[in-house]
């Protein structure tokens, strides 16, 4: 679903307004997000400590409890909740677990945690080891890309940089792999994977991001392609 | 038994890393390096169907089999396993105590000498692990870095420029590498010091937590200490705290032990004679009688109280002593088979 207030990044906060006991949802990208006025609620979008939400502590719930009663009441309130559109996790699941869903939940819940690890790791970048495939997956592996192929992200599509710049861009380079010859994968339907993949087009087209566009285009082609089929 | 391929004939087992008997026990009793990966636009295994997750296994087994092959390597898938054996895997340090009690499709390749494990669909998609004797975190992550590198070409592992190797829990997120070392500290632990050192660790991002034992209890003095950080440092810098930090409490435990055997030589002579003749003689132990006898004699050995006539890996009697590696069902039964084991593993005194 595309942000109501751009349209054009992916939304990944939907939020619940309730005013006179009238209930309205809206849904927008972390961007524009940021920019509204959630008045009291605009903590949760700019300092976060991760050490509550790892415990807990702190989460959506107490909000769902005064939407409850302020429903009730008549009385106006607003509820949000970041949703990974990859897995679906939400910012009120990863409270209570700990856990992400998906690489991709990363990228989504950014926001929340990129300063906030720095409290449990002292650091919010990696240092250390890289994978050695990184560089090469757009390369295809040995046996190919073929359709027993464990390779995700730009795998066979041959257009991947090598200098690992595709892994760095969170919001369109994770979890928008190709997943040929994985039986049982969560059924996503290919008409959401399109729809994803457009969505992540456009905005790497309006981050000038033009070799990952690139790359989403191709992908977007071979679905499309397929789906036509 | 396996057997050799070449001539037919009967291999003898592979002795496990913690059968290894050594004359004087170290204090830093083993090394363990742990790597959390996952695969690049795929699922975290805890969002997946039963189905999914089966398949998924499936898909992985295939790919990494060529890399772990029989006999060095065997594979065992966890769910078909009743409980009791996935809590001895827990026990073996191969899965940890949630996984152990969780019947998802989850699959494990161990080595043979139980050094090396890979972990198909725990909490992530894949956690290697390298186990060795003694104080080795280097050398256990240069084998464990390269099997990665290896799995790393099958298997294309979720990476972020920023985040490092994504894993299902923020708290293992960049490297993904959790080094251990476990330590028994007998002498220090009973120190009115060591409290005070273990929240001093905390300070240098490491973790020190007793092994073994019920609430506040300690049975055997077993330590394990670990990095709890895995953002923003490299592999060498977590390897060298953990390494630098076992290594200080070490030698903590060893200048301790040598001041209570110049002052009290002559008791803790005695008592170590006491917990071998407990530990050779009796009918029946309960896991703590027997961790507190097997960790008394295995300092007094490490410091030349006691001498024993044959090989015998005290540490790896206090790992099979616990409840879990013992077949028996009822506490009656597994006290019984826990003082037979025991005895027929001690050596005489030389």
């Amino acid at each position: 679903m595309l942000c109501e207030r751009c349209k054009k990044r992916e939304a990944v906060i939907r939020y619940t307004e309730i005013v006179n006991g009238v209930s309205s949802e809206h849904n927008l990208c972390l961007a524009c997000a940021r920019e509204m006025d959630f008045g009291p609620m605009s903590a949760f979008l700019e300092d976060l400590p991760l050490g509550w939400l790892l415990s807990g502590l702190l989460g959506i719930t107490s909000e769902e409890t005064d939407e409850e009663t302020d429903a009730g009441q008549g009385a106006g309130t607003r509820r949000f909740e970041v949703t990974c559109p990859t897995c679906h996790t939400t910012y009120s699941s990863f409270v209570k677990t700990s856990r992400f869903g998906c690489p991709d939940c990363y990228g989504v819940f950014d926001l929340f945690i990129g300063d906030n690890l720095k409290r449990i790791h002292g650091a919010d970048r990696h240092l250390g080891k890289k994978p050695r495939m990184q560089a090469a997956a757009g390369m295809g592996t040995p046996e190919g890309a073929g359709t027993d192929s464990l390779q995700g992200g730009a795998a066979g599509t041959g257009d991947a940089p090598t200098d690992g710049k595709a892994a760095g861009s969170r919001a369109a380079g994770i979890g928008n792999g190709r997943r040929a010859g994985w039986p049982a994968e969560p059924a996503r339907p290919v008409e959401e994977q399109i729809r994803i993949l457009r969505s992540k087009l456009k905005e790497a087209v309006q981050d000038e991001e033009y070799e990952t566009a690139a790359r989403l285009r191709d992908e977007l082609r071979s679905l499309e392609g397929g789906a036509g089929k | 038994m396996s057997v050799n391929k070449e001539n037919g004939s009967p291999q003898a087992p592979v002795i496990k890393w913690y059968e290894r008997a050594t004359e004087a026990p170290g204090v830093i009793v083993s090394s363990r390096v742990r790597l959390a990966r996952n695969l690049a636009g795929r699922l975290f295994p805890e969002r997946l169907e039963a189905s999914g997750r089966q398949a998924l296994r499936a898909q992985l087994r295939d790919r990494l089999e060529p890399l772990l092959p029989e006999p060095a390597y065997h594979y065992q898938e966890t769910d078909i396993l009743p409980e009791t054996e996935r809590r001895a895997l827990r026990e073996r340090r191969l899965i940890n105590s949630i996984l152990a009690s969780s019947d998802a499709p989850m699959g494990i390749f161990i080595s043979a000498d139980d050094e090396k494990s890979v972990l198909l669909c725990g909490d992530d998609h894949l956690r290697l692990q390298n186990t060795c004797p003694g104080m080795s975190l280097q050398a256990a992550w240069e084998e464990l870095s390269d099997l990665d590198d290896r799995i790393g070409e099958v298997c294309e592992y979720a990476f972020d420029e920023k985040y490092g190797y994504l894993t299902a829990f923020p708290t293992n997120v960049g490297t993904g590498l959790r080094a251990t070392a476990l330590l028994h500290l007998p002498a220090l632990s009973q120190d009115k010091t060591f409290r005070k050192l273990i929240s001093e660790m905390n300070r240098f991002g490491l973790l020190v937590r007793p092994v073994y034992g019920d609430g506040g209890e300690n049975y055997g003095s077993l330590y394990e200490i670990s990095n709890v950080k895995t953002l923003g440092l490299s592999e060498g810098e977590i390897l060298a705290t953990v390494q630098r930090m076992a290594g200080q409490m070490a030698s903590q435990e060893e200048k301790l032990r040598r001041r209570l055997k110049t002052e009290q030589g002559a008791s803790r002579e005695d008592t170590a004679y006491k917990a071998y003749g407990v530990l050779r003689y009796a009918r029946t132990l309960t896991v703590r009688e027997a961790m507190e006898y097997l960790s008394c004699l295995r300092a007094a050995q490490a410091d030349g109280l006691v001498k024993l006539a044959g090989p015998v890996s005290l540490y790896g009697l206090m790992l099979k002593v616990q409840d879990d590696m013992l077949p028996g069902s009822t506490d009656g039964s597994r006290g019984r088979l826990r003082a037979a084991l025991v005895r027929g593993a001690l050596p005489e005194l030389a």
